[in-house]
């Protein structure tokens, strides 16, 4: 039996290829048998009966066609004819109806197009595993307060405490971020460097392509100069030359010798163009908590066991380390490394996924719409076909077929829309989004969503076919298509999709308004401080050459002077313990007049004489510091307005004294006003000393957290001075290490970039979403006014006035729009609260944003009335009723 | 005309029927059916609806090959013969075919 099947299908898949072949052939060889039957009933005679010859012949034969129709269906593959029958029906449909296609298509795409793009970065940055071999054993060990993430990061002394209790790890490792002046070169560029302890590569489980990894000997103090290169950097740079190993670059002016060049898929976080040792920093930025630790866990090991065991490590760190002044209720466990890299962004994403969900969801509601009309507007033709004998299956399957070649329409443009909205996205993230830099359309996103398209799509073709073919065929043929009203029941599920819509639709706008109102808010928030045409450079004046006050001193005192010096800048200062904009070093303190061991906690800042003046700030009381004020003299301090404001008394300010860390007593001799270390905070309240003044175990221990910064008030862009800058550094002190030099306002953007990304993003999805809202309601007020298009001729023709009618087709409009608004608001309220933390200056229940996003919602409403409403009006009485 | 008295071909009688006709030589539809009316004596009449679509589903089983051709008045007619496996067919449903009328036979003799 098999064989005569497949000898079976394969003269079907012949006959397939030569189609017309087929039915020539058919052809052919019944017209023979009719002619030889014409010829035997010649023979007999028939002619003198007068009957046509032809006639009885073909009387004889029976019902040629449906000999041939069934004859022919069996050469066919039955079930592929019918389907492609449906296809090529349905795309003529399709062709036929231009704007019903336009609007379901693009309907569709604007649902798939960007929620693919945004789960395509929500997937790299938080989901996807990293590129590492078995990444999930690979993590980050980080101290914890009462159970909440509080740090990852250590100093190089705390990594050697771990590097002695390494049981639970195969390989431990630590990483500094740096940057390079990158020489020697075909074209010198500023790079990307880390510094890295020896078994880095090692725990990432990823070996050089070309060269070796570092060895153990040469992560040391004064070990040779070695560095990795990036296979981006080796492409660019050195062209990519196999011979590039042994070679010698300079990193910062000073000679490196490189010894490897890594693959090209492979990237740490942060990305790197160079690696190099550790052990060379560990005095000076490595004395600071900069170092990351991470780890490979040994393979057998638990993260349970490891875990535990850090847990108990931790007990003895707090003793090793107890100048720290950790609180009681501090823990160190490890995290995967894999979500340490993307907690910082994985709030503001979710919430991005969940609004472009929203939009996905109201297409797809637009889409249930849509072929819900279409349905009802064909169901005369459904009833013809009916009574021409088509099956219910049949009927479904067309339809079906129809609303998946739309569906796959739509999914088209959509994926074309990912790819594009892909790209603009990428170029509107934070620079500092983790691993964006990996970020491709993802296969799954594109998948889910064109899975849900095709759903809807199927769902909503098939409900109508299933209910029309219920339907009393009679019935639906005595009507014409346009005649008659269908009763309120009938159009229950329209409206309540329109309904859902633009409540989903409010939600989004309410969100987007916020989030537009925090950021406008941020933006427009005075920091404090002037920061236009305000240079940064961050340095590390750590080790064995600042040991003291005065050593520290004389060097800022040095660099200042030659700053100034330089053309073009009108102030220099140098700051320790912290940037303004941006987190800064804490101290305890006590004030006068408030009883003795109240401690309060205050932030705390070491600077030189123009600080102030070259940041901008303003002087409320007192005087700002002198050269006067230094090793020796009257310790002074200078108060921030907030300090003034919180802990002392109002016109007794200065003349107070403070007593900082236990140090000695020092004079209020100015307050000044405040500048805020986060926009979306009040400035914290905050003591300023003389740097010639602080004592020296004070400035080593915050040292250790923080880098000096070089602030510069330039007459001209401040970025166009830096290197020259730079030099001034080096030319103090060529071992100095510098990290990043940035403009006030490059710092400035920095701390609202989330905030920006993430606004641009909602008011985005919001617009859509009201867009696809309008078409909703445009759609399905247009429907109606059409299928009442008899009624309202009636109704005219009875006196009523087009007014009337308008105000008819509008009031339905409105109210739809008045239930969507009522149910979208209570829906605003729950979903915004979740929004709270990321709120500025405006409450998650804020009236003014949620009357604004109404007005405009009910405005955008009516608009999509206008049109079916102006339709309406324009029936023309007579031509209506006649229609029958 | 008189009419003989017209049976009934059931399908599988008439493929077996069909089988039969083109043992000896290839023939086309028109023949066949011309074959088989005379040889039953105008019993059979095999009306053309019947005959093509029993033509074209044995075609396609494998039992028949079909060749184009000019017949006796110089007309296009298509040609079926006989395959190989159509042969075994044959066979296989002569022989029950003969066990079935033995055995009726003999029901039907008893008295």
């Amino acid at each position: 039996m098999a064989t005569r099947r497949i000898t079976t299908t394969w003269l079907r898949i012949k006959a397939l290829l030569r189609r017309q072949k087929l039915d020539r052939d058919l052809e052919d060889e019944l017209n023979f048998h009719l002619a030889m039957r014409e010829a035997h009933y010649k023979a007999q005679g028939a002619t003198a009966e007068g009957t046509d010859v032809r006639s009885a012949a073909r009387r004889q034969f029976g019902n040629v066609s449906a000999l041939k129709e069934a004859c022919r269906e069996m050469w066919t593959f039955a079930s592929l004819e019918t389907f492609w029958q449906d296809i090529r029906y349905g795309a003529r449909l399709l062709r036929k109806n231009p704007g019903f296609t336009a609007i379901a298509v693009l309907t569709l795409a604007l649902g798939i197009g960007p929620n693919t793009a945004v789960f395509s970065v929500v997937y790299n940055v938080i989901l996807r595993p990293l590129p590492y071999p078995k990444q999930d054993r690979i993590a980050q060990i980080v101290r914890t307060y009462q159970d909440q993430l509080d740090s990852n990061r250590f100093t190089a002394m705390e990594f050697r405490f771990w590097q002695e209790r390494r049981e639970p790890f195969q390989f431990l490792a630590a990483q500094s971020p740096v940057g390079f002046n990158l020489a020697g070169v075909s074209r010198p560029e500023r790079v990307r460097g880390l510094h890295v302890s020896a078994e880095y590569l090692a725990v990432l489980g990823v070996e050089p392509m070309l060269g070796r990894d570092f060895r153990a000997d040469e992560d040391t103090v004064n070990g040779p100069r070695v560095a990795i290169l990036s296979n981006g950097v080796w492409k660019r740079d050195f062209g990519k030359d196999s011979g590039v190993v042994g070679r010698s670059i300079l990193l910062d002016d000073r000679p490196y010798t490189v010894i490897g060049v890594m693959p090209p898929a492979f990237q740490t976080t942060p990305p790197t163009d160079v690696w190099t040792t550790l052990a060379p920093v560990a005095e000076t930025i490595a004395s600071g908590s900069n170092l990351l630790v991470v780890g490979r866990l040994r393979s057998g090991e638990t993260w349970q066991q490891a875990r535990a065991y850090l847990s108990v490590a931790g007990a003895q760190y707090l003793q090793s380390f107890h100048r720290l002044r950790l609180p009681p209720g501090t823990d160190f466990t490890i995290y995967p490394l894999q979500q340490i890299i993307s907690r910082p962004v994985a709030g503001e994403l979710s919430t991005l996924q969940f609004a472009v969900g929203i939009v996905l969801l109201i297409a797809c509601v637009n889409m249930a719409n849509l072929l819900l009309a279409r349905a009802g507007a064909r169901s005369h033709e459904t009833a013809v076909r009916m009574a021409l004998g088509a099956g219910q299956v049949r009927l479904i399957r067309q339809l079906l077929t129809e609303g998946i070649l739309l569906a796959l329409l739509g999914a088209a443009l959509g994926v074309l829309l990912a790819r594009w909205g892909l790209v603009s996205l990428l170029a509107l993230t934070p620079v500092d989004l983790p691993r964006a830099q990996q970020v491709s359309v993802d296969r799954w996103a594109l998948a889910f969503t064109i899975g849900l398209a095709l759903l809807t799509g199927i769902l909503f073709s098939v409900a109508p076919a299933l209910q029309a073919s219920k339907a009393d065929l009679n019935e639906t043929l005595k009507q014409t298509s346009r005649r008659g009203t269908p009763g309120a029941r009938r159009g229950w599920l329209r409206r309540a999709l329109v309904v859902s819509e633009i409540a989903l639709a409010l939600v989004l706008l309410a969100c987007a308004g916020l989030f537009l109102r925090t950021f406008t808010n941020l933006v427009f928030s005075d920091p404090g401080l002037n920061p236009k045409n305000l240079l940064t450079v961050e340095i590390w004046p750590t080790g064995s050459r600042y040991n003291s006050t005065q050593s520290i001193a004389n060097f800022d005192h040095e660099l200042v002077g030659k700053i100034e010096a330089l053309p073009g800048v009108q102030a220099a200062a140098v700051v320790a313990a912290g940037l303004p904009l941006e987190f800064g070093g804490n101290n305890a303190m006590e004030v006068e007049g408030r009883p003795a061991r109240q401690q309060i906690g205050a932030d705390y800042r070491e600077i030189t004489r123009d600080y102030f003046r070259t940041l901008a700030c303003p002087l409320r009381e007192g005087r700002y510091f002198a050269d006067s004020d230094r090793q020796g003299s009257q310790p002074v301090v200078i108060v921030n307005a907030s300090f003034a404001q919180n802990y002392l008394p109002p016109g007794g300010v200065l003349g107070r004294h403070i007593l900082i860390d236990g140090d000695t007593w020092r004079e209020v001799v100015g307050v000044v006003g405040d500048v805020k270390s986060y926009l979306n905070a009040p400035a914290e309240p905050t003591v300023f000393i003389p740097a010639a003044q602080a004592p020296y175990e004070t400035t080593r221990l915050f040292g250790g957290w923080f880098p000096m910064h070089v602030l510069v008030r330039t007459a001209v862009d401040p970025l166009s001075l830096a290197a020259e800058v730079e030099r001034q550094v080096r030319a103090v002190d060529p071992e100095l290490p510098i990290g990043r030099s940035n403009s006030m306002e490059q710092v400035l953007a920095t701390s609202v970039a989330m905030q920006r990304f993430t606004m641009v993003l909602m008011t985005l999805f919001a617009g859509l979403a009201l867009m696809l809202g309008a078409v909703g309601i445009y759609g399905v007020m247009g429907y109606e006014v059409a299928q009442r298009s008899h009624e309202m001729g009636i109704r005219m023709a009875l006196g009523a006035r087009p007014r009337d009618v308008w105000r008819l087709v509008v009031g339905e409009g409105i109210g739809l729009a008045a239930i969507a608004v009522a149910v979208g608001i209570i829906a605003a309220l729950g979903v915004t609260r979740l929004m709270k933390s990321f709120l500025f200056g405006v409450g998650a229940t804020d009236p003014l944003t949620y009357a604004t996003v109404t007005i405009l919602l009910v405005a955008v409403a009516l608009l999509a009335c206008y049109v079916p409403a102006r339709r309406a009006m324009r029936v023309e009485p007579m031509i209506a009723l006649r229609y029958e | 005309m008189g009419e003989a008295p017209q049976g009934e071909l059931l399908q599988g009688t008439l493929d077996m029927l069909i089988l039969k006709a083109l043992t000896r030589r290839t023939m086309h539809g028109y023949a066949i059916a011309e074959f088989i009316q005379q040889t039953s004596e105008d019993v059979l009449r095999v009306e053309e609806g019947a005959l093509y679509p029993a033509l074209h589903r044995l075609e396609l089983r494998g039992l028949l090959a079909s060749e184009w051709g000019l017949s006796e008045n110089n007309r296009r007619a298509k040609y079926y013969q006989l395959t190989a496996a159509g042969r075994k067919q044959l066979a296989s449903e002569a022989a029950y075919w003969n066990r079935m009328t033995a055995a009726i036979a003999r029901v039907m003799q008893t008295t």
